[in-house]
């Protein structure tokens, strides 16, 4: 093979990574929303943040150094998820699940008692400290911030 | 002839085996001084600088004399800033002080990385209300900002000082505000004794040359009420003043820079020995 | 054949210092070496604090393709990354730890490879575009596979790796384009000096 073939072809190549790093990024983005491994926040009809597990594990240590606790679980207040998403100002939250699970609308005062918590698959749930620990959703896929 | 090829190439071996020797010295020896582990945060790191102050018209903030009195203030810096991880840590290093030291709440926004990675410089201040018509406030930025990469601190671009940028407000001045009134329940220390303006005068606003670096012990002096003005988005500021533990952290990063300046002589001289024994080479074969 | 073994012995024997690595001489070894550290130094030197993703690919690619079209023997690529990753652990670049020797390593490899398929045409300029992007891009997947490794968060390492990659490519471009320059004015020049 001649070296103009081979430039030709790493040409294409070049043209090929970049359109592929593109594409992959809109592929997990895509797929990540549908199955919860990827979370969008959206407020005013935009995406305001991505969360996932990661993100939640490590804002639960955050949240942990700052009030100085100890315990070990890697849960995280939505508050606080939401502050360090820069979102401060709202009325409702609406939280929504993988598949037909039920969709919450939580008020700032309610928000207090919820906390987010990470699952093994990558994906994290929503649960509620006021009601037992009771699960609201197994598996978040979005949330909705109404100001 | 032989026994002298065999001079040259030992000679050439322990120059060789010099300069190996001095590029593992080198290094080790600005390692040991600063005493950075790899990979740990006090690792050698760029600073983390403010790049422009600018209002809405894009026209720069820093000792501006008509600001309208409820201006969003675009803040631009040369690192991200906006990280998820750190975002409540580094928004407690906003502050806007009146000119008589008197905290005022401030709202801070950002974009998301992960929502538009073109924006994860940018941070926007606006206070909350309106300010006074012909006022002079400061904007003040604690040198404890952090850029996500956990290392970079708006301190190592500002002599640990962080960064004020004063301006003026559009308008005549209220009679009602006079000065004194605030001054004897919030003011700093620093206003107190009069020398809010003659703080040395550092330029970390690599657009400006005007922006003055006060002394931060002078903000964690000011008076607590200050903090009763604060609203959610902007905890209390005193906590994120620089303490002991900031001015220690300050000394292992200046220990890092000279460790920088070290390497980097380091590198000037392996380059002219480089240079040195290529001439020498010739030199013998010319020979 | 026994015969010709013990030629190639006793020729070591005599100058072990045209054989010291992957069949590169000592005194190649030693210039590679010093290419390895120009690359850490360039990067204490040249703290542009421009804040884009990959622009020190313009210097750090560069000078890797530089060292490869002047020492353009197999393992060329791999001693600098090895030399510049070993600096940069020790100088504490980054926040890696010991695991950013991967990091400069994987360039390094993978230039060794790409010159063998470009036939080590490294002064042509489309070769040194091609070879400088691919090799930039490298040290991005490099750098998200130690983010995964250093559990940083999937969202932060996926979210933005189109544009990442754009910019890598470009000044992964860029330090090819200057390094091939560079070895078209100096290969001449050197040709006769740096011979082991």
């Amino acid at each position: 093979m001649t070296i103009n073939k081979r430039i030709g072809i790493g040409l294409l190549l070049l043209v090929l990574v970049v359109g592929g790093a593109f594409l992959f990024e809109q592929l997990i983005k895509a797929q990540g929303s549908r199955n919860g491994k990827l979370v969008p926040v959206v407020q005013y009809d935009k995406i305001a943040v991505y969360l996932d597990a990661g993100v939640i594990r490590q804002l639960g240590e955050q949240e942990r150094e700052r009030k100085q606790s100890t315990g070990n679980s890697n849960e995280v207040s939505l508050g606080f998820v939401l502050g360090s998403a820069g979102i401060g100002d709202y009325k409702y939250i609406e939280a929504r699940g993988v598949g037909d699970s039920e969709e919450f609308k939580l008020s700032s005062r309610e928000i207090g008692s919820i906390v987010l918590s990470p699952n093994s698959n990558s994906t994290f749930a929503m649960i509620d400290k006021a009601d037992g620990n009771r699960v609201l959703l197994k598996e978040v896929t979005k949330f909705h911030v109404t100001n | 002839m032989r026994q002298r090829n065999t001079g040259q190439r030992t000679g050439l071996l322990m120059l060789m085996l010099l300069l190996s020797f001095l590029l593992v010295v080198l290094p080790l020896a600005a390692y040991g001084e600063s005493g950075d582990g790899p990979g740990d945060t006090q690792g050698v790191f760029k600073p983390l600088g403010l790049v422009s102050a600018t209002l809405d018209d894009g026209a720069s903030i820093v000792d501006t004399e008509n600001v309208p009195l409820k201006p969003k203030i675009t803040m631009h810096f040369d690192k991200n800033v906006v990280y998820l991880i750190y975002w409540e840590r580094n928004k407690r290093c906003f502050h806007l002080y009146d000119e008589n030291g008197k905290e005022l709440a401030l709202k801070l926004s950002k974009i998301d990385e992960t929502a538009d990675f073109s924006k994860r410089q940018y941070i926007w201040a606006e206070p909350v209300e309106a300010l006074s018509p012909g006022t002079g406030y400061k904007l003040y930025v604690a040198p404890d900002l952090l850029a996500k990469n956990g290392g970079s601190t708006l301190s190592m671009s500002t002599g640990n000082q962080g960064v004020t940028i004063k301006f003026k407000t559009a308008g005549e001045k209220p009679a009602i505000h006079t000065g004194s009134v605030v001054f004897t329940e919030n003011a700093p220390a620093e206003v107190a004794t009069g020398k809010e303006n003659t703080a040395p005068a550092v330029a970390p606003v690599k657009e400006q040359s005007s922006v003055a670096a006060d002394g931060a012990d002078g903000l964690a002096k000011s008076d607590p009420a200050v903090n009763e003005n604060q609203n959610n988005e902007v905890p209390p500021g005193g906590d994120m003043t620089p303490s002991e533990a900031g001015a220690a952290e300050f000394a292992a990063l200046e220990h890092g820079r000279r460790a920088q300046s070290m390497v980097a002589v380091g590198g000037g001289i392996l380059l002219v020995g480089w240079v040195a024994v290529e001439v020498l080479r010739r030199k013998r074969r010319k020979g | 054949m026994k015969d010709m073994e013990e030629e190639k012995t006793a020729a070591d024997l005599e100058n072990p210092a045209d054989n010291f690595i992957f069949h590169i001489g000592l005194a190649d070894v030693i210039r590679l070496t010093m290419f390895g550290t120009l690359i850490s130094v360039s990067r204490f030197v040249f703290q542009l604090p421009v804040g884009i993703p990959g622009h020190t690919s313009v210097y750090w690619m560069g000078l890797l393709i530089l060292g490869k079209g002047l020492i353009p023997k197999f393992g060329a690529g791999a001693i600098m990354g090895i030399v510049s990753g070993i600096l940069a652990v020790v100088f504490g670049l980054g926040k890696e730890g010991p695991l950013l020797v991967f990091k400069c390593i994987v360039p390094g490899v993978l230039l060794d490879i790409l010159a063998i398929l470009f036939l080590q045409k490294l002064e042509s300029i489309w070769v040194g575009i091609i070879i400088g992007a691919l090799i930039s891009w490298s040290k991005l997947l490099a750098s998200i596979a130690l983010g995964v490794i250093l559990d940083i968060p999937m969202v932060f390492l996926a979210m933005g790796f189109g544009y990442a990659t754009l910019l890598h490519v470009i000044f992964g471009a860029a330090g090819g384009v200057l390094a091939t320059v560079l070895i078209k004015r100096l290969k001449p020049r050197l040709a006769s000096s740096w011979q082991s």
